[in-house]
This record gives structure tokens, C-alpha cells and sequence, in this order.
């Protein structure tokens, strides 16, 4: 059942960017999303074959995948803020580096658990803040008629409902993974989390209409 | 053993509780702001979308877009008072090209100047809500 579920969740990851690829001509390919979505068909792939069949050390995968997905969500939100609290995420962005760094200091290609802890939690703090900034935005301007046909509604909500909803798993990982000798059970809810984020992504990518700027 | 799937209910149910929440949370904002948005415009929202869809022309064939893109691109800031020359300088093409752009169209819509071309793009709702905002806000 965990290989079903794992897998579905994995190869729905390229989804996204095959729906964006088939519509492209009705879909907006300047959009903020774009760069996440890339990363998510490569980090499929990756996980697939550098993971899955050549068996490649998973650490390393684990600390290079945070740094692009801080910046592609960073390049996300930042996009949708326009530029008004240039401040926050210029503050965000300086933290961050610095929890980067301290995650590749105790960082060590036999242990990831630390590293991971640190960077999923520091991801997680930043994605609060970001949806928190974006419906602030929203309920400021006001301005979208219904915000179920609206394509950053079901981004913001993916990243939101998967950095909550795995936020435990990772806080605790260390403790989790050195106790437990069924990984697989807790694992669980980080493939549950993405396949929910995977397919609000291409719900997202199914309700975006292309501006003309 | 048993101190183990002690451990991982308690996990699996926090977990739970934690994906509820984030979905509660999202159903409450976006409840609320449905509500804001319908007092401020004095109508629901499904009002307002039916409102939408009695607006908008009633065949395929009224609604089709005769323009391009680019087109599209060149009477947006037209709208909002670009010259040809700015026009030109917004979209990193030539002045001369803004004036082909408006030439056919003009052509596509039989008008007999630019303003029939804006008055047809406006009328057949060729805009995107989002763009219309723009306008409005400019």
C-alpha cells in the first residue's frame, strides 16, 4: 500500500509541468509558480532514478533540494507580494542564509536528520509568514471575485496545508528516525502532505489565465 | 514495543489535527473574504458570477478574439495613454510596428480609427478581469 501510495505521489510530480507544457499557449509561463513547478518535475525525476534505481546517498539530494526549494518559493511569494514588503523578505532571505549555513555545518553525508530539521523548519516559519503576508494582501485590495477559480489561492493553500501538516514530522524527525525502526509509518505523512501540495498544483495550473502582462 | 504505537498514534493523530487545521484555517479566510468582497459590492458571489455571465456576449462567435497577443498588449496601453513611441518602448518593438499593429487592427474591426478598435475590445470583454482592474486603477 506505502509502495502504491509513494509512488502515485512521485510520478504526479511531473503533472504539473506536463499540463503547463500541453496548454501552453492558454497558460501563463512568466507566472511566479514556474520555477517551482520545474523543480518539482526535476526533483521526480532525480528522486527516481538518482534515488530509486542508481541508489545515490540521499543526503546530499536532501540538502541541495532545500536551498532550491527556499528560492523557488521565495521567488514565488516575493513575486505575488509585488515588491511591498520588499523588507520582510529581504530579512527572510538574510535568515535564511543563515539557518543554511548552520544546517551545512552540522550537516554530514552520513546523517541529514539535523540539517533537515533545521531547514524544513525554517522553510516552514517562512511559508507562515509569506500566506500570512499574501492574505493580508488580499482582504487589503480586495480585488478577486472568487477566490475558488483563482490559480494562487490553490498554491498558497498547497504550501500552506503541507508545511502544516508535515511541520511535526520534521520538528521531530531526529527523534522520530532514531527511535523508530518502521521510518515508512512516519514517512507516511510527508508522501500523504505532497501528493495533497501535487494536486492542488495542478489545480492551480488548470485555473491560471493568462494576463496580458 | 507498545511504548512505540503509543508514539506513532499520538503522531498520526497530531498530524491529523494539524492537516484539519490548516484546512479550517484556509475555509474560514476564504469564507471571510467572500463575504468582504460580497458586502462591498452589495451582492453574493454567486450573484455577482451570474451577473458576469449574463454580461458576457452570448455566441461563440461574439466572444471569439480576432486580435493577437501583441495586439492585445498595444491597446492595453493605449487604454492607459501610452503615444505609439511609448508603446513601442514598453513592448521592445518599433514605432513603426505599434502603427502596423493598429493599422490591422483597425482592418480586423472595420473601424475607422483607434477608438472603434478599443470601444470593440471593451465591449466584447476581451480583457481579462485582471487587466480590467488595471485600467480601472490607472
Amino acid at each position: 500500500m506505502y509502495q502504491i501510495i509513494f509512488y502515485t505521489t512521485l510520478f504526479i510530480g511531473i503533472a504539473p509541468l506536463v499540463v503547463l507544457f500541453t496548454k501552453k499557449r492558454a497558460f501563463d509561463k512568466t507566472h511566479p509558480i514556474v520555477p517551482f513547478i520545474w523543480l518539482t518535475a526535476i526533483a521526480t525525476l532525480y528522486e527516481f532514478t538518482g534515488t530509486g534505481l542508481l541508489k545515490i546517498n540521499t543526503n546530499y539530494w536532501f540538502q541541495f533540494y532545500s536551498l532550491f526549494e527556499f528560492l523557488t518559493l521565495f521567488y514565488f511569494f516575493y513575486r505575488l507580494s509585488e515588491y511591498i514588503y520588499t523588507l520582510i523578505y529581504r530579512t527572510l532571505m538574510l535568515l535564511f542564509v543563515a539557518s543554511y549555513l548552520i544546517s551545512l555545518f552540522v550537516w554530514s553525508d552520513t546523517d541529514k536528520l539535523i540539517s533537515m530539521t533545521i531547514n524544513k523548519i525554517f522553510m516552514s516559519c517562512f511559508i507562515f509568514i509569506a500566506v500570512y503576508l499574501w492574505f493580508k494582501s488580499l482582504f487589503k485590495n480586495v480585488e478577486i471575485l472568487n477566490l475558488w477559480k483563482h490559480d494562487n489561492f490553490y498554491f498558497v493553500s498547497a504550501f500552506f496545508i503541507y508545511y502544516f501538516a508535515t511541520f511535526l514530522l520534521f520538528l521531530f524527525g531526529n527523534v522520530v528516525f532514531d527511535i523508530s525502526i518502521y521510518v515508512t509509518d512516519y514517512w507516511l505523512v510527508n508522501v500523504i502532505a505532497t501528493l495533497i501540495l501535487r494536486i492542488l498544483l495542478i489545480t492551480g495550473i488548470w485555473n491560471m489565465k493568462k494576463p496580458l502582462r | 514495543m507498545e511504548y512505540e504505537k503509543a508514539f506513532k498514534v499520538i503522531f498520526w493523530v497530531l498530524s491529523g489535527v494539524m492537516f484539519a487545521v490548516a484546512l479550517g484555517v484556509l475555509m474560514f479566510l476564504q469564507s471571510i473574504y467572500h463575504t468582504v468582497y460580497a458586502k462591498i459590492n452589495g451582492k453574493t458571489i454567486t450573484e455577482l458570477e451570474e451577473k458576469a455571465i449574463e454580461e458576457q456576449p452570448e455566441s461563440a462567435e461574439q466572444s471569439f478574439n480576432p486580435f493577437s497577443e501583441r495586439e492585445m498588449e498595444v491597446i492595453f496601453y493605449t487604454i492607459k495613454g501610452y503615444g505609439a513611441v511609448e508603446v513601442a518602448d514598453k513592448l521592445k518593438i518599433s514605432k513603426r510596428t505599434v502603427e502596423r499593429h493598429k493599422e490591422n487592427m483597425k482592418d480586423k474591426t472595420d473601424s475607422k480609427n483607434f477608438t472603434g478598435v478599443i470601444y470593440y475590445a471593451l465591449t466584447n470583454r476581451l480583457f481579462t478581469d485582471k487587466d480590467l482592474k488595471k485600467l480601472q486603477n490607472h
